[in-house]
């Protein structure tokens, strides 16, 4: 189940609107590019239009104008490929926008750590990464790219058409207040998609998806037939709503359909008339055919770009929202990340908590100033309730929770920084990253060598099962590869920390989800593992806390 | 064509609301008619006013025939337009609404066994995604087919009457550019289509690893290297995107070239065949204008190759033979509640392993029997049976001493509650949370529920309380809230006989006991009220009087939990030192 965005302090440093605008910076020259070709087919058009307008008029002299007819198709060539490499840059645009700031995102995370992820809704950090960044899409690749050919592109237009004739000049010219009205109208549309509206919708959108993927809870329920009922409900109501809010986005376009066409209709008829001689006024200018045709030609397209806007117009809400979600990411405390890792341990260490304490980012206390020793190459249980700091106890030692207050000494030397490339973290659920088992084990490093890979996954008890695998250690596991059980993940984690030779393990539950049998066999390698080693287990199982050296009680003392 | 047939089959879906469909066609095709005419009228008109202009003729020529015509057209090109789309998307909110229903109703009485056996796997990952393409269905591809044939009519009608001889070049250019070129766009598009799908979900995957893995990697200082690896795939992610969005640049250059280029024809062609000025410019004008309707149909096929698939996959969910049916002629289940379970032998469709065999074991009425076992022993594809999500292939499940195949499903489900590990919460309100199980719940009854489910507090505490939205969208609850709320539920559809599957997993220890304790209290009141729990947690198991243990599907120890202990057996594998910690 996902949940609610996390909240935002008012205090950040990050708000959608500038994010967007300094990622811009990273598609910028193809956002000119693209810009600049925009503006170009104005003027390959006009070359089009005047080639088709020459031609025409020739034939009403009785001349058939080939060179004319080929400044045309050369001027409507011309205007398509531009138009390809206008669209081309766009995309590229979009893609290094998008490429940069995956990157950037990830970067960012790396820096947050594990406690991010922790206090994220699941499904969200995932949803920021892939799907936020890609809702950049049409903002950066098409609405940028199309705002200087919307200042633009019509100038050319405009400007042609004064060369012809003033009148239509000032015909496109009257109708130009429709960019206003336009823009208020969609103003008001978005006013009226106001922030409550948009989330009623999300939800009545949301549901049926909802109850698809709860449908085994609604049939132990049989709830079927009355969630049937909810749901027509559900999307007639949406129809209604969003019809309401898009008569107001129609209405827009419908506006500047409009003028477009009122433009067209005007060009025409004093065209017409001005030929025929029957204009009820004097304009002080002689049009001729050729002229006539050429300012008809050009009317359409003086609307083209706004067209183009209306159609993106949503590109930027698109944006924002995807901006919005990836705040948080990017909203990073100050010294999130930045410490120096601690010198690297070379032997196995004693651990000394001083009322070490520590309070999360949001607030959270995580755990109470506790004072114990965990002696060099013993197993250590921190024994007590969920929720009394057993894992808060050992991120502090990689950096995964903040130090506020007391004190921690490796070796009787105060902790320098995080103990990042010194303690091995085995968690609860381990990940089986998307790779091969030896990849698993170690890490995507290409450093580590075969034969330390075989003895740590040989002592760790992996080979037991990889021996079975079609592929052995090179059988392809995680999310798109062979599914390994929770206690085989345990042992590629432990193989993991043999190979690199940690000299400080840290293990979170690593139990919780295995039975009896696989937590004895996890226990087996790990008790044969830890010779060397300093090990701290958070657990509330007995079966390992039997196995320890030493039990903390946490929150019991204090 | 291969897939018509499915296309067929959500076409016919979509019937009840042919009328509002082909009403939006129909003004669609009169919004590009309207264009047509204001562009060929206006040109003509200028034009021969221009002829007419040169022979003096300017007072006999009917001007203001043209000049109303070309106002007309204007004015209704605007309102038929914002009518066109006012209608179509009503339809197709109309249509996808009982497409989606359908769905709904497809997939409800397979789930969640039946659909997993689908051949395109997790399908109800996909199937919004699937019913929100199959809109192009009727929004993208029916209106602008009836349009384009319409202005490809009249097209024809107009050259064929003024100018024959430019009928060929521009209708021919036309037919190239909304039937070749979307056949093409169609052909070409589903491999880089394909490579899109399969280099987005490694993105994903390596996504999935950066943040699930998180703590791991920073430890090693790893996560430099899964970043870069991620990098690696969302450029290959981008890559595949810029060889689909080749495919369209290149079609949209074609069509940006078609419309002047068949105006310069139709211009051409009309007048070396010695047409009159004015209607060779009619006729460069109409193939002109008459592009507009050819973009749409490139796009609707350059999305063909997804609809298609969606279709498909839809379709699958009516195929499905359901894994569990009513019996012809169900009857009322015996009021009496014991449960008999009597040589079940089951094994999940497609696989090979025996889930269970020849199991068998009772819980009478006021009973209370644990289920333990390693997993995969077992203990949730019985109760997967007992909820009749499956039918075992052989033995019989009894209640009150009937057999569960001749009542109807929805009888059988009705004495069951049901906890299981994913708790399950639907996005809507907490109030409406709880009153799936009883949908007549009044508040008491409600806050009496949570209560014993020891979740009163922490709704009392919400914004809204029973009124907080939860889920998707709305208030966050931890785990063991979730958990607590899915109890609550249970204990309000007050069925006889209770299920629980691992139901304390993430409630820390005192929440747990004061959780059984209440449950205790709740069983208690009614003596015929009894319960069948799945678990792994010795705290549970003290509060059972029998217990079963499960290895492999078959029951390998049972009786009452003192005696089990120390046997040297399963069960003291499972709970080391059960007993004597106590």
């Amino acid at each position: 189940m996902t949940s609610l965005v996390p909240s935002r302090s008012t205090s950040s440093t990050a708000d959608p609107a500038r994010l967007l605008k300094a990622w811009g910076r990273f598609g910028a020259r193809f956002e000119r590019r693209a810009a600049a070709l925009g503006v170009a087919q104005h003027i390959a058009f006009v070359i089009f239009a005047w080639g088709a307008a020459s031609a025409i008029s020739a034939l009403v002299d009785g001349r058939f104008d080939g060179v004319a007819f080929l400044v045309a198709v050369l001027g409507a060539a011309v205007r398509a490929a531009l138009q390809a490499g206008e669209t081309r840059s766009g995309f590229e645009a979009s893609a290094h926008v998008r490429g940069e700031v995956r990157r950037q995102a990830a970067h960012a995370l790396a820096r947050q750590g594990p406690a991010f992820v922790e206090r994220t809704p699941s499904g969200e950090t995932s949803t920021a990464l892939m799907d936020a960044i890609e809702k950049l899409d049409g903002y950066f690749g098409r609405y940028r790219p199309l705002m200087p050919v919307v200042g633009l592109g019509p100038l050319v237009i405009l400007a042609a058409a004064f060369t012809q004739s003033w009148v239509v000049g000032v015909i496109f010219l009257a109708t130009a207040p429709t960019l206003i009205i336009f823009m208020a109208l969609v103003g008001a549309g978005a006013a009226a998609a106001s922030k409550d509206q948009l989330s009623t919708l999300k939800r009545l959108a949301g549901r049926f998806n909802d109850r698809l993927q709860a449908l085994e809870t609604l049939n132990a329920f049989n709830a079927v037939t009355r969630e049937r009922e909810g749901l027509a409900a559900a999307s007639e109501d949406f129809r209604a709503r969003t019809m309401k809010v898009l008569a107001m986005a129609f209405l827009s376009s419908a506006i500047l359909e409009f003028f477009a066409a009122v433009a067209v209709a005007g060009t025409a008829i004093y065209v017409g008339f001005s030929l025929l001689g029957e204009l009820p006024f004097d304009a002080g200018e002689m049009i001729d055919l050729k002229a006539g045709l050429f300012v008809l030609l050009l009317a359409p397209e003086f609307y083209n770009p706004l067209r183009r806007l209306s159609a993106a117009y949503h590109d930027r809400t698109d944006a924002e929202a995807g901006a919005e979600v990836l705040v948080s990411l990017f909203d990073e405390k100050p010294g999130t990340g930045s410490a120096t890792p601690h010198p690297t341990l070379t032997c196995p260490p004693t651990l000394r908590f001083k009322d070490a304490g520590s309070i999360y980012a949001d607030g959270r206390r995580g755990l109470e100033p506790a004072s114990f020793t965990a002696e060099a190459g013993q197993i250590t249980a921190l024994w007590g309730s969920s929720g009394v700091g057993k894992s808060t106890a050992m991120k502090l030692l990689l950096g995964y929770a903040p130090l506020s207050e007391g004190a921690i000494e490796v070796d009787d030397e105060p902790l320098a920084g995080p103990l990042i490339g010194s303690a091995a973290w085995i968690s609860q659920k381990p990940r089986v990253f998307h790779g091969t088992i030896r990849e698993n084990i170690t890490l995507f490093d290409p450093s580590i060598g075969d034969t330390a890979v075989m003895t740590a996954a040989e002592q760790a008890g992996v080979m037991d099962f990889a021996r079975g695998l079609p592929k052995g250690l090179d059988t392809a596991v995680g999310e798109r590869g062979h599914g390994l059980s929770g206690g085989q993940a345990q042992r590629v984690s432990l193989a993991r920390a043999l190979a690199v030779d940690m000299k400080l393990l840290l293990l979170d539950e690593p139990t919780a989800h295995l039975d009896g049998e696989a937590e004895a066999r996890f226990l087996d390698a790990l008790c044969d593992a830890a010779k060397g080693r300093t090990v701290l287990i958070a657990t509330h199982s007995s079966s390992v806390r039997a196995r320890c050296d030493a039990v903390i009680e946490l929150g019991a003392a204090s | 064509m291969k897939g018509w047939a499915d296309l067929q089959f959500f076409l016919d879906l979509g019937r009840p609301d042919r009328w509002r469909l082909r009403l939006g066609a129909a003004i669609a095709a009169l919004t590009l008619l309207a264009g047509i005419g204001l562009l060929s009228l206006s040109g003509w008109f200028i034009t021969a006013a221009a002829a007419a202009g040169l022979a003096g003729a300017g007072g006999a020529f009917n001007y203001m025939f043209a000049s109303g015509g070309v106002r007309g057209f204007a004015l209704s090109r605007t309102v038929a337009r914002y009518a066109e789309r006012m209608v179509t998307h009503d339809a197709t909110f109309r249509t996808l609404a009982r497409l989606r229903l359908w769905v709904f109703e497809m997939a409800a009485p397979h789930a969640p066994g039946g659909l997993s056996g689908l051949r395109s796997g997790d399908v109800l990952a996909r199937v919004t995604q699937d019913v929100d393409s199959l809109d192009n269905l009727y929004l993208r591809v029916l209106t602008p087919i009836t349009a384009a044939i319409a202005s490809a009519v009249l097209a024809a009608v107009l050259l064929a009457w003024f100018a024959p001889a430019a009928l060929p070049g521009v209708l021919g250019s036309f037919l190239l550019a909304s039937v070749v070129l979307p056949l093409m766009a169609a052909r070409t598009g589903s491999a880089p289509g394909q490579a899109l799908t399969q280099c987005a979900a490694d993105a994903r995957a390596e996504a999935g690893d950066l943040i699930s893995g998180l703590a791991e990697l920073k430890a090693y200082g790893a996560d430099a290297r899964v970043i870069e690896r991620l990098d690696k795939a969302s450029t290959g992610w981008i890559t595949a995107q810029r060889a689909l969005a080749d495919r369209s640049l290149f079609n949209g250059a074609i069509l940006a070239f078609a419309g002047p280029a068949s105006f310069v024809i139709g211009v051409a062609s009309a007048a070396l065949s010695g047409a009159p000025a004015p209607l060779a410019a009619l006729a460069g004008f109409v193939g002109f204008s008459l592009f507009e309707a050819a973009a749409p149909l490139v796009q609707a096929a350059e999305l063909s190759g997804k609809t298609l698939a969606s279709a498909r996959r839809l379709r699958e969910l009516d195929t499905l033979e359901p894994l569990v049916s009513n019996p012809t002629s169900p009857v009322p289940v015996p009021s009496a509640s014991g449960l008999e379970v009597e040589a079940l032998t089951f094994t999940y469709p497609g696989a090979e392993a025996q889930a269970l065999c020849e199991l068998s074991l009772s819980l009478s009425e006021g009973g209370r029997l644990a289920v333990v076992g390693a997993s995969g022993s077992g203990k949730s594809s019985l109760i997967k049976l007992l909820m009749r999500y499956y039918s075992p292939q052989s033995g019989e499940i009894r209640i009150g001493g009937s057999n569960v195949d001749r009542h109807s499903i929805d009888d059988v489900r009705a004495r069951f509650a049901l906890v299981d590990q994913r708790a399950e919460l639907l996005s809507t309100t907490v109030r409406a949370n709880l009153r799936l199980a009883n949908a007549d719940a009044d508040e008491t009854a409600l806050w009496e529920a949570l209560e014993l489910a020891r979740a009163a507090q922490f709704v009392r505490d919400m914004p809204e309380g029973l009124k907080t939205w939860i889920g998707e969208d709305g208030a966050l609850v931890s785990g063991g809230q979730g958990r607590r709320l899915a109890l609550a539920r249970a204990i309000l559809k007050d069925a006889p006989i209770l299920l629980l599957d691992e139901p304390t997993e993430g409630l820390d220890e005192t929440t747990e006991a004061e959780f059984l304790d209440a449950l205790d209290a709740w069983l208690d009141a009614d003596p015929k009220r009894s319960v069948m729990m799945v678990t792994h947690r010795a705290s549970l198991l003290n509060r059972a009087k029998d217990v079963v243990v499960l290895d492999a599907g078959r029951i390998v120890e049972q009786g009452p939990v003192e005696t089990l202990s120390g046997r040297g057996g399963v069960f003291d594998r499972l709970f080391p030192g059960f007993g004597t910690e106590q």
